[in-house]
């Protein structure tokens, strides 16, 4: 099939989607870029991302050698872009307990000091004992439950459908990244509030969506797990300037593919 | 500073968890101290020999390793005791032990790098060091390691700017 002659001006306007320049592109090009990928029929407008403006006046710019950087900012803006664009709202539980657990066992070394300074030696024994065991006890199981329960998870959250129609939408958000490789791997988990977002299968390779998860009994048909593997080079560009627009549009692809099914 | 910067854009529970980062380091490096304290029976089971007065034994630098268990002081045991009233506790060797009719013991130390015994040590009419005295038998030593204590006991701006810098760097730093 022969290519289709291009114009001068149609090529300057149009912009790949997989470019990591898109920051320099003028923003009409840019939107247009966006409904293209988006693939909305003409009856819905673009809605403007508050993550872009959030990220237009904060811009979110790292070092481009420094993996756990890179790793770090991502989730972060990973974070923000589901809550600020997709109206999920954050569950927190995982951080608060990590938290409590880590300054409940500084509360007991803080105590065990405080004693051991105001008490001498002999008599402050029994309490020092019992204030380093809780100590070491609380702060291995703030580790383990780092560990086991929270494993790689950056975000839970719920989206409450608007009409009030739809139940409530539960997702878990999970990202590894390998040492030394320049791929991140996101895997986004669904479910309803029976099986609220069920654990992913091992599925690798991009954009799959696992229909064994799917079938899985009592998770109804809107359970699933949906994983991209990309590289850190499709969100940063060279200077480290992180691209919203295309974090947001790869998490749009996901979140519309999804209902699309 | 590129650091503030990336401190400002955390929220409130990441800023939590950077501060409890340090707070935890911090910790750590305490409980173990006062668990070795308690294991050992000891109030300071690691000390730092400030005089020449046990050499060839112990040079200024050598870090001690103490414990003190229940069993009674022996001839020839290295003890580091503490005089009543002075701040600063004494690693010598004992040279006799004498036992009263109740049981208790009354010791008499000498430094081996002394001329004479502690009697000059002691307070003003002591003559013997008794078992209250005694914080802990020295169990093992490590050379010269010590030093750096010594350095930071003298500056202690140091320890100051030490702190500093591992704040400075576990604050600024997120967590793999």
């Amino acid at each position: 099939m022969a290519p289709r002659k291009k114009d001068a001006a149609s090529t300057a306007a149009a912009t790949q989607p997989s470019t990591t320049t898109i920051s320099a592109a003028p923003p009409t090009a840019a939107a247009i870029a966006l409904k293209d990928a988006l693939n909305v029929g003409p009856a819905v407008s673009v809605v403007p991302s508050a993550f872009c403006a959030d990220l237009a006046s904060n811009p979110i710019i790292v070092n481009n050698s420094s993996d756990s950087e890179l790793k770090h900012a991502l989730d972060d803006a990973l974070k923000k872009v589901l809550v600020q664009d997709f109206s999920f709202i954050e569950n927190h539980t995982h951080t608060d307990t990590r938290l409590l657990l880590g300054y409940a066992s500084v509360l007991f070394a803080a105590v065990a000091s405080a004693y051991s300074y105001v008490v001498p030696f002999p008599e402050c024994k029994p309490v020092l004992a019992a204030c380093v065991a809780a100590y070491f006890v609380l702060n291995g199981a703030m580790v383990g439950y780092t560990t086991f329960v929270e494993g790689n998870v950056i975000f839970r959250g719920v989206r409450k459908d608007v009409l009030g129609l739809d139940p409530d939408e539960y997702i878990t958000v999970r990202t590894t990244h390998e040492q030394f490789s320049s791929d991140v791997k996101i895997e986004f988990s669904f479910g309803d509030e029976t099986s609220k977002a069920a654990a992913p299968t091992s599925a690798a390779g991009k954009k799959v969506a696992s229909a064994a998860a799917r079938a899985r009994k009592g998770a109804g048909s809107r359970a699933g797990t949906v994983t991209l593997v990309k590289s850190f080079g499709a969100y940063y560009d060279v200077d480290g300037r992180l691209s919203g627009e295309a974090l947001m549009r790869d998490v749009a692809g996901v979140l519309h593919g999804r209902k699309a099914d | 500073m590129d650091a503030l910067k990336s401190l400002s854009r955390l929220s409130v529970r990441q800023l939590a968890q950077q501060a409890l980062n340090f707070c935890l380091i911090v910790s750590s490096a305490l409980m173990i101290w006062k668990g070795l304290s308690v294991v050992t029976n000891s109030e300071s089971p690691i000390v730092v020999v400030l005089s020449e007065s046990m050499e060839p034994a112990f040079a200024r630098g050598d870090l001690l390793f103490l414990t003190l268990p229940s069993t009674p002081v022996t001839i020839g045991d290295i003890c580091v005791f503490k005089i009543q009233d002075k701040p600063i506790p004494i690693v010598h060797r004992v040279l006799e032990i004498h036992a009263a009719q109740n049981g208790s013991q009354y010791m008499l130390t000498k430094g081996d790098n002394n001329p004479t015994n502690d009697r000059a040590l002691y307070n003003p009419g002591q003559m013997w060091i008794r078992q209250e005295d005694v914080v802990g038998k020295v169990q093992g030593f490590l050379p010269h390691v010590g030093m750096v204590t010594i350095l930071l006991n003298d500056h202690p701006q140091l320890k100051v700017v030490l702190l500093g810098v591992l704040a400075l760097f576990v604050l600024f730093s997120r967590e793999e």
